[in-house]
C-alpha cells in the first residue's frame, strides 16, 4: 500500500514530457534555459550498466537507510565518492564548504566497485566529483513528493543513472510526467527544482547512481557528451 | 589581395640555413568540438598540408596528431627538437616558412622563453592562450615539470588560486590580446580560466614573460574556427563562388579565407605564370643523353633550363601540357613575338591580355633581373639560350593532368628518344587539395604513377611534394597520414 498523496501525484501527472529539439544546439541554452525537467545523455548509453548493477547489488546489505524519517521508505544510499559510506548532502557538514570538499575522496565502496569507478573516472565528463552515491528503493519503497532546490534555481544538473528500473518502478515529475529511464541503464541529467517522487512496485530492488560534480577544466568534454546526446535524441 | 601560389622572394630564395635550430610541428586533434565529419577531416588534411609544406623544406619535422598538447611535445622532445609549434586542426599557414624563421630568431634571443602565443586577457578570467597555435620552448616546458596544456574552466566551488599578473599597455587585434604577460605579486582566485591558464600561472611564477605573437606572425596564418557554423563552413568550402554563402559567414576569418580562395579559385581559371614559383636548376641533371623530348608544364622559364642542364639538340621537340588555355596560348604568342631581350617590356606591353600572377605584376622588371642574376648568369646567356630553344618544334597540349594523365601519356608514348617529363607542383597545390579531399588526389596520383615509363626522365613533386624521381625511380615512397579521432560521435 502506498500513501494516498503519493498515488494522487501520480495520477495527476500521467503523461510523459516530450522534448522538442531545435535544429541548433546551444549548450547554455539546453542547461539554463531550456526549461526541460530531464535530458537523456544517450551519447553513454552504451556503459556497462549491469556490470555497476550487480557491483551495487553484491554490496546490498551494507546500504544506509535514507531520509525514512522524512519523505523516503525503503530508500537507501551507499556513497562510493564523498566523506564516509554514508555522506548526506554537504551543507550538513559545517560552513566552511571548502574544508568539506577538500575532505572528499573514494570510499571502500568504490574499491568494491572497479567498473563503477573506472567510469567515474574515464567517461563521466567532469573535473571534480562531489557525492557519489548508489541509491536503493526496495521492492514496495517510495519516495514521496519533494524538490531538492527552490523553483526559481531551474537548470539540469545533478546526474540520475538507472543500473536498472524494473517495471512497476516510476519517477514522476510534476507537471512532466514520467522520467523514461530504462531497465538495460540509462543517463539523465535531472533538474531537481521540479517536484518529484519515486514508486517501486515492483518485486526487484531499484538501484541507480547519483552524480553531484563540479565540471571545472571539462566543460568541453561534458558539452561534446552534450552535444552528441542532443542529436542522438532528437533522431 | 594575396595569391598563395605566386612567388616571393622569400619563397622561391629562402634559405634554409636561416633555420639552424631543430623545430618540429604537431597537430592538436580538436575534432570533439566540430560537430561535422566533413570539416573534422578536411581541416586536419588541410592543417597537414601547411605543416608539410615546411617539412618538405627541411625546415621542421612532423612530430604527430594528438588531442593533448603534452604527448605532441613529449615526442618533439623524444626526436631532439629544441622548439615545437603546435597548430590546432583548422589552422591555414601558407606561409609557415615564415613563422618557422621568426620563431628560430625568437629562440635565439630568447633562449629561456617558455611559450608565446595568442594571449587570451579577457576581462574577469584569468589570462590564457588561445589553443590555435603554441610556440614552446621545449626545455623550458620540461623545467616546469612538462605541464598539460589545461583546457578553459569554470569553477562554482573551487576557484583556481592564480599568481597576479600585468599585461601590456600595448595590445594587438583586439583589447584582450596584450603583447606581453608577466608575473607580479601576491595571488588572487577566479572563477573562469582561459586555455593554458596554468601556462601562464606557470610562466609569472616563475619570472617567465610571456610574448604574444607579433602582426608579422599573424599575418602568415588563419585560423578557420572550424567549430563555429561547420556545416555552413562545409557548404562554403564546396562552393566557393557562392558569394551570397561567403558572405552570410558570421566568423570573420573564416569568411575572410573563404573569400581569399574563391578569390584563388577565380583567377587560377586562366592565370598565367611567366615566372616559375620554384628554383630553375635545383634537381640538377638527370637525363643519360640530350633530350630528345620534354614534356612540360606552361610556366616560366623552367623548362629552358631543364634543356639546358640535360642537354638538347636541334631536333629536341617541346610540349607543352597545361589544364589552362591561356597558359599555352602565353607561351606560343611569347615564341612567336619575343626576341629574347627585355622580358619584362614584352610582359608590359601584354600585360591586359593575360591574367599573370599578382606577385610580380607592376614588378616586371625586378623579377626579371633576379631572373637573369640568379638563375641565367646574364642576359647575353639567357639570349643565346633562347634563340636556340624558340626554334625548336613546339607542341601545345590541353590536358589536365591530375584528371587526365592517360591524355599526356598518350602523346609521350607516341614520341620517342630520350624523353624528360615535368610536371612541377601540380599535384601538390593547395587549391587541389582544397578542392578534392587527399585520399581520392593520392588514388588519382597512383593512377597518374602506373601509367609513368620506366625510361622516362621525371621532375616535379607527388602528391605529398617529394620528388617524383626519388618517389618513382629511388622506392621513396609515401602516404599521408590518415585522420583518425578518439571522437567518433558528433
Amino acid at each position: 500500500m502506498f500513501p494516498i498523496e503519493l498515488e494522487d501525484y501520480l495520477k495527476n501527472n500521467p503523461k510523459s514530457f516530450q522534448i522538442k529539439y531545435p535544429d541548433m544546439f546551444d549548450p547554455k541554452w539546453t542547461i539554463t534555459e531550456s526549461g526541460w525537467p530531464w535530458f537523456h545523455l544517450s551519447a553513454i548509453d552504451d556503459q556497462p550498466w549491469k556490470e555497476m548493477y550487480a557491483e551495487a547489488e553484491a554490496l546490498i546489505d551494507k546500504f544506509h537507510s535514507h531520509r525514512e524519517d522524512s519523505y523516503g521508505k525503503g530508500w537507501k544510499s551507499l556513497t562510493l565518492h564523498g566523506l564516509n559510506e554514508d555522506t548526506q548532502s554537504l551543507e550538513q557538514y559545517g560552513e566552511d564548504r571548502n574544508a568539506t570538499l577538500e575532505q572528499l575522496d573514494w570510499t571502500w565502496v568504490a574499491d568494491e566497485c572497479p567498473v563503477t569507478k573506472k567510469f567515474l573516472t574515464d567517461v563521466w565528463p567532469a573535473e571534480y566529483l562531489n557525492r557519489v552515491r548508489f541509491m536503493l528503493l526496495e521492492p514496495g519503497g517510495y519516495i514521496l513528493p519533494h524538490q531538492d532546490r527552490p523553483s526559481d534555481q531551474k537548470r539540469l544538473s545533478v546526474c540520475n543513472i538507472s543500473l536498472n528500473m524494473p517495471e512497476g518502478c516510476e519517477m514522476v515529475m510534476d507537471g512532466f510526467g514520467c522520467v523514461p529511464f530504462k531497465d538495460e541503464g540509462s543517463a539523465f541529467l535531472m533538474d531537481i527544482s521540479n517536484k518529484h517522487a519515486v514508486i517501486n512496485r515492483s518485486d526487484k530492488p531499484r538501484i541507480h547512481m547519483i552524480i553531484h560534480y563540479e565540471i571545472g577544466r571539462r566543460l568541453r568534454d561534458f558539452f561534446y557528451v552534450l552535444r552528441s546526446s542532443y542529436y542522438t535524441n532528437r533522431n | 589581395m594575396r595569391d598563395h601560389n605566386s612567388i616571393t622572394e622569400g619563397e622561391r630564395y629562402f634559405d634554409i640555413k636561416d633555420i639552424d635550430v631543430p623545430v618540429g610541428v604537431g597537430m592538436l586533434d580538436i575534432s570533439r568540438d566540430i560537430p561535422n565529419h566533413f570539416v573534422r577531416k578536411r581541416c586536419f588534411d588541410m592543417t597537414y598540408w601547411m605543416l608539410n609544406q615546411s617539412v618538405k623544406q627541411d625546415q621542421c619535422e612532423y612530430r604527430g596528431f594528438s588531442h593533448k598538447v603534452s604527448s605532441l611535445l613529449q615526442a618533439s622532445l623524444d626526436a631532439g627538437d629544441k622548439v615545437c609549434i603546435i597548430a590546432a586542426q583548422g589552422l591555414m599557414a601558407p606561409k609557415l616558412y615564415k613563422i618557422i624563421r621568426k620563431t628560430v630568431t625568437y629562440y635565439k634571443h630568447n633562449p629561456n622563453f617558455f611559450v608565446m602565443g595568442h594571449i587570451m586577457a579577457r576581462k574577469d578570467r584569468y589570462p590564457g592562450l588561445h589553443r590555435q597555435m603554441l610556440i614552446v620552448n621545449l626545455e623550458t616546458w620540461q623545467r616546469l615539470g612538462s605541464p598539460e596544456f589545461l583546457e578553459q574552466g569554470f569553477f562554482w566551488d573551487r576557484k583556481q588560486t592564480y599568481p597576479n599578473f600585468e599585461l601590456s599597455e600595448e595590445t594587438l587585434s583586439a583589447e584582450y590580446t596584450p603583447a606581453w604577460i608577466k608575473g607580479d605579486t601576491g595571488t588572487q582566485q577566479w572563477s573562469v580560466v582561459e586555455d593554458g591558464s596554468n601556462w601562464i600561472a606557470l610562466a609569472c611564477e616563475h619570472g617567465i614573460k610571456v610574448d604574444n605573437f607579433d602582426n608579422e606572425m599573424r599575418e602568415c596564418k588563419a585560423f578557420l574556427y572550424p567549430y563555429e557554423d561547420p556545416d555552413k563552413l562545409e557548404r562554403a568550402w564546396k562552393n566557393l563562388q557562392d558569394e551570397e554563402l561567403l558572405d552570410s559567414i558570421g566568423n570573420y576569418t573564416q569568411r575572410a579565407w573563404l573569400r581569399k580562395l574563391a578569390y584563388q579559385e577565380h583567377i587560377e581559371k586562366d592565370r598565367v605564370y611567366a615566372y616559375n614559383t620554384e628554383r630553375l636548376s635545383g634537381e640538377g641533371v638527370r637525363a643519360s643523353a640530350p633530350v630528345d623530348s620534354i614534356f612540360s608544364a606552361a610556366a616560366g622559364f623552367k623548362t629552358m633550363m631543364l634543356l639546358k642542364n640535360n642537354g638538347f639538340h636541334e631536333n629536341t621537340i617541346v610540349n607543352y601540357y597545361d589544364w589552362c588555355d591561356s597558359s599555352l596560348k602565353f607561351k606560343q604568342h611569347l615564341l612567336e613575338t619575343w626576341d629574347g631581350v627585355d622580358f619584362h617590356k614584352w610582359l608590359l606591353e601584354h600585360d591586359l591580355e593575360y591574367n599573370f600572377s599578382s606577385t610580380y605584376r607592376g614588378n616586371y622588371e625586378e623579377f626579371w633581373k633576379q631572373e637573369i642574376q640568379k638563375e641565367f648568369g646574364s642576359e647575353q646567356e639567357f639570349k643565346e639560350l633562347w634563340d636556340r630553344y624558340s626554334k625548336l618544334k613546339h607542341n601545345f597540349f590541353v590536358i589536365d593532368l591530375v584528371n587526365e594523365p592517360e591524355k599526356l601519356f598518350y602523346e609521350i608514348n607516341n614520341q620517342s628518344g630520350n624523353i624528360v617529363l615535368w610536371t612541377t607542383n601540380i599535384w601538390p597545390t593547395m587549391m587541389l587539395h582544397w578542392n578534392v579531399d587527399i585520399d581520392e588526389i593520392e588514388q588519382k596520383y597512383l593512377n597518374f604513377e602506373k601509367l609513368v615509363p620506366s625510361d622516362l626522365v621525371l621532375y616535379g613533386q607527388d602528391y605529398l611534394a617529394n620528388d617524383l624521381e626519388a618517389r618513382i625511380r629511388k622506392g621513396t615512397v609515401e602516404t599521408h597520414p590518415k585522420f583518425v579521432t578518439k571522437w567518433k560521435n558528433l
